[in-house]
Formats: structure tokens, sequence, C-alpha cells
């Protein structure tokens, strides 16, 4: 899991209150019995239903890793895949969304060269006296100079 | 039967009277200094069609009344294109043929063939030097135009585009046809001399 923001939507889509989330871009030391270590998200232990002990992701080379007891009734080892499962889902979506976002900038700029190639065709063939005559040849645009006869 | 092609357009206004399928064949020997299609030099094969399918292509083609063919050298392939020019005869649509040769040169027997299936002619070598901008359907003023049938007259230059622009969806500008140099800024020049040629 490399992305923090498909992480926090899978751990919210778990039940987790998004606003009781801790995120930093700087560890946050955990507390309890993970204490002297520190994570990049945490679930405070006030939200977790453990009386000591906060839950972690520390972000590391190789993306975030848990921090988080095995026997946690809740958030335990059951859980932690359930969330690996939904990160999963909500990365492919977010990588879905993107690609449709540049495929629409690609878009916006093919219209954009195709008007102004358009435009300027028409601009340099009124300054020479011809008429131009449009017309669309499938996804072709065929621009057609006579001279005026007038 | 098969023709290399370097390219077809289904509709042009700049080629001929009225509007015409165009037909760039590949393949051209005569290779006239400033030739505009560079490109359809080479006798390397690109695009090998049907005369047949091309035919049936063109006569299903909507609001045309002929074919014109130009190239590279249409005489250079001069039997497959009296298939594609018998057929399209044969559907009433008439046929215009650019060449760089003189009209007294064409005298093979396929040449005699196409010529019979030809209503315009126009021929020549392109000229640099005689380049002209005034003449209907020629780029040089040495070409001449010949009116093989009574299907045309010279009247029928003036139903002629000069030039015209062909805007394709990812933007790329191709012109055919006789445009004045100060329209060409707008599109680049043809590579010249022309690379990877025979």
């Amino acid at each position: 899991m490399v992305d923090e923001e498909s992480l926090i939507e899978a751990i919210v889509e778990l039940g987790f209150d998004r606003t009781a989330l801790l995120c930093s871009a700087t560890p946050i030391a955990l507390r309890g019995s993970q204490h002297g270590r520190s994570a990049h998200i945490v679930l405070p232990k006030e939200r977790t239903g453990d009386a000591f002990n906060d839950i972690g992701f520390l972000k590391g080379p190789a993306g975030y890793v848990a921090v988080l007891s095995d026997d946690h009734a809740i958030y335990g080892r059951e859980w932690l895949a359930k969330v690996g499962d939904r990160y999963r889902f909500h990365w492919t979506a977010k990588q879905s969304r993107l690609a449709e976002a540049e495929r629409m900038r690609i878009e916006e700029e093919r219209q954009r060269l195709v008007e102004a190639q358009r435009v300027a065709v028409h601009e340099r063939a009124k300054k020479l006296g011809y008429v131009v005559k449009e017309a669309r040849e499938g996804d072709t645009i065929r621009l057609v100079l006579v001279k005026r006869s007038y | 039967m098969l023709l290399n092609l370097a390219r077809t357009i289904p509709r042009s206004a700049a080629n001929g009277p009225g509007q015409r399928f165009v037909i760039w064949v590949q393949g051209c020997a005569i290779r006239c200094p400033g030739c505009w299609n560079p490109d359809t030099w080479t006798f390397a094969t690109r695009q090998l069609r049907d005369t047949a399918a091309l035919a049936d292509e063109i006569v299903a083609t909507s609001e045309i009344e002929g074919v014109t063919l130009t190239g590279g050298e249409p005489f250079h392939q001069a039997r497959a294109l009296v298939d594609v020019a018998s057929r399209v005869r044969a559907a009433g649509l008439s046929v215009f043929v650019f060449t760089g040769y003189d009209l007294h040169e064409l005298n093979q027997s396929d040449h005699c063939e196409l010529l019979a299936l030809t209503d315009v002619l126009v021929s020549g070598r392109y000229v640099q030097s005689l380049r002209s901008f005034e003449s209907e359907w020629r780029g040089s003023t040495n070409q001449r135009v010949h009116f093989l049938s009574a299907r045309y007259t010279e009247a029928s230059m003036a139903d002629s585009a000069h030039v015209e622009f062909h805007l394709a969806p990812d933007g790329e500008l191709s012109v055919t046809g006789f445009p004045l140099p100060q329209l060409l800024d707008v599109v680049p020049a043809p590579e010249w001399p022309p690379q990877d040629q025979e």
C-alpha cells in the first residue's frame, strides 16, 4: 500500500471516522504497547475500543506498514486484510479517474490544436481573397478554397 | 489485379472538375525537381489494393462525379488503372489523369487503353522555373490540358477549387491542389530533397 489517499478511503470505508484519523507528513508517536514506535497515519485508541494502544500505518520505502496488535478484537489481522482488499479497490478506482482525467486533457488539447489549425487556414485564405467552404468528411474537416468570382 | 497506392481521398474539389475521388499511385521515374509529392517517387510497395475492390469503393462514394488519377506517375501502372477506369466509367463516372509525360510519349498499348478511358488529361513535366499560380489544374505553364472526350470543356475549369486542406482528427493538416506559397505557411512543407528514395 503506497497511496495515502487510497489507504484512508479503505479505512474509512471499513467504518472508521474520517475526522478522527490523524495524518502527518512526519511520523507521530504511538501510545500503548507500541510505545517507541511511530506512524504517519494514526487511529487513536479512543476510537478503536482499545484502552491502551493506538493503531498506525508507517510509511516506508515499500509502502505503508501497519503497526497494530494481533489480538485486537476489531482492528487485528483480519481487519488489516480487509483494509488491503479495499485499498486495492480504491487504488484501482483512483488510477481509472486519473487516466480519464488525462484522456480528457489530451482530448481538449487535440480539439484546441484542430481549432487553431482551422482558424489559421480560414484567416490566411481570407487574406488572399479565397472563399472557404468547410465540410466534414468523417472525422476529417475539409476546407475547400475557391477564388471569389466577383 | 493489384495497384500500388500512396493514398486516396474520397472527395476532393481541387483535383479536376467537381467533387472527385482521388488516387495517388506510388512510384514515379520522372521525379521532377520541386515535385509536391516526392514521397510517391519510390516504387517500393506502399499499399497494394485490389483494383476491383478499389473501383467498388469509388463507385459507392456519394456525391462525386469522377475519379482523378495522380501520383506518382499513373502511366507506370496503366494496366491496373485501365481496370479501375473501365469500371468507374461503366458506372457513369468521369476519369481525370495527371501525368508527367507529354501526350506523344504515351504510346504503349496500355497507355493508349488508359487514354481511351480518360476524359481529361493534364500532361507534361513540372518545371519549377515555369511554376504558375494562375493556370487551372497545372503546376507549371508548360503543362497541357487535353479534353479527350466531350464530357468536359474549358468551361469546366471554372468548376474546380484551387486548393483544399484536410484537417485530420489529430490536427495534422494536409493540402492538395495548387496552393499559393503564402497559403503554405500554415502547413509543413514536404521534405526536400526527399529522403529514403530509391
